[in-house]
């Protein structure tokens, strides 16, 4: 047998609305507690937004976790035995493939102390794996950030940015690929625990 | 696509071809509201038949569909059926500086299903240099490489950390006994226990199946509470 997770679509919870979190105590203390709360729906401010005065006007998609968690090692879990210990290879092509140039140890040493403020990426979420996650209802994190679908206008120029789509054109197949599973096409077999009832 | 992929993976393991697939019914839903399944009118009698049971699916690319069930797994909620779950995913954007005048951000907003203008909370950038000792919101200026100094373009960072919905999973196999063999029961441990307290009873059964290709062990658990 062989579980296949993700395979399509089956609806909206919440998550992407425009409340943007301040960043007051409150706010924070708030935000963490509802994205930490796995075990319900988020209920938590949907947009983190940070003044960083970045110098260049996209960066490649998916962005993954590995900038926020910093050089220390936060393994990611595709099955119930295996995870992906290294992506640090995956993080570095990140980097060669921006054009961030040398404002990269800025834009790493911001994004690590917001994570250290609001815990976006934890050992805690990554360690839970699908299987685990379904049995006791909690939902996962694939810490991946694709580019989103967004439209601004900035000195009178209008400017649309299409993004990846999580809520496109989904079908079997496409969904669990943006949703950062192509991982798991790196996972060997493993003997897993089935419960039936 | 993923079918596919899971029988060449299944096979690229030494395995045997798949039969069966476990699913939740919702996806037969979205397998079988399809146009060519649905178009009742265009189909003469076959059509009318259609119309009365309605679109089933009791096969799809070789697999025999076995549609899973709703169980009760936590005391006082709803059944559940474990191969759909709840998924968290993220998005990034890139956008010029809000704060500034002439500048507008909009975003899908996916409870309205409509774009939305993006409004920053009252002090939002006082807030942040508080929590970042105002390190992050000054110029950015940078060398020109003759001793000058050229403007950057100042872009902040939007993060959607939480975009949560809901996602279904299958199960794909062999059933019978055909390449497994014959099943053996083997050890088994089965143990009751009655909370007085609470009303509360129930059992833990655990057995262990031998099959001539594969080994698994089932943890089957019962609560009920008695009325």
């Amino acid at each position: 047998m062989h579980r296949v997770w993700d395979v399509s679509y089956d609806g909206y919870t919440n998550g992407k609305g425009v409340a943007i979190m301040n960043w007051t105590p409150e706010d924070i203390k708030q935000f963490k507690s509802e994205q930490q709360e796995t075990g319900n729906e988020f209920d938590g401010k949907d947009i983190i937004a940070l003044p960083m005065n970045m110098p260049c006007q996209q960066l490649p998609s998916p962005m993954p976790y590995k900038v926020f968690s910093g050089p220390a090692p936060i393994p990611q879990h595709v099955t119930d035995d295996l995870s992906v210990e290294d992506l640090s290879t995956f993080t570095t092509k990140f980097f060669n493939k921006s054009s961030l140039g040398d404002y990269q140890e800025r834009f790493e040493d911001i994004l690590g102390k917001v994570n250290q403020k609001l815990n976006i990426v934890s050992g805690l979420h990554e360690s839970r794996s699908a299987a685990s996650a379904a049995m006791a209802n909690e939902s996962t994190m694939c810490r991946m950030f694709y580019q989103g679908t967004v439209k601004y206008k900035c000195q009178r120029q209008e400017n649309f940015v299409t993004g990846c789509g999580h809520h496109g054109p989904d079908y079997p197949g496409v969904a669990s690929v943006r949703n950062g599973k192509t991982l798991m096409t790196s996972a060997a077999p493993a003997l897993q625990m089935l419960a039936i009832k | 696509m993923q079918i596919e992929e899971t029988k060449a993976k299944i096979l690229s393991w030494g395995g045997v071809e798949p039969d069966f697939m476990l699913c939740s019914s919702k996806l037969c839903f979205q397998l079988t509201m399809t146009q060519e399944k649905t178009q009742y009118f265009t189909q003469g009698e076959d059509g009318k038949k259609l119309l009365k049971q309605g679109p089933t699916l009791p096969a799809y690319r070789g697999l025999k569909i076995i549609k899973s069930k709703c169980f009760s797994l936590d005391n006082g909620s709803q059944p559940r059926d474990i191969l759909r779950r709840r998924v968290r995913t993220a998005e990034f954007y890139v956008v010029p500086r809000m704060n500034e005048d002439g500048v507008t951000v909009e975003l899908y907003d996916e409870g309205s299903d409509n774009w939305a203008r993006l409004v920053l909370p009252p002090g939002f950038v006082r807030e942040f240099n508080l929590q970042f000792d105002g390190a992050y919101n000054a110029g950015n200026d940078r060398p020109d490489g003759a001793g000058g100094r050229v403007p950057e373009t100042h872009n902040w960072l939007l993060l959607r950390p939480n975009i949560e919905h809901w996602m279904l999973g299958v199960i794909i196999g062999r059933g019978g006994i055909e390449h497994l063999g014959a099943c053996f029961w083997g050890q088994t441990e089965m143990s009751v226990f009655d909370d007085g307290q609470h009303g509360v009873w129930g059992m833990t059964y655990k057995c262990i199946f031998f099959f001539a290709r594969v080994a698994c062990l089932c943890t089957c658990m019962r609560v009920r509470v008695c009325e």
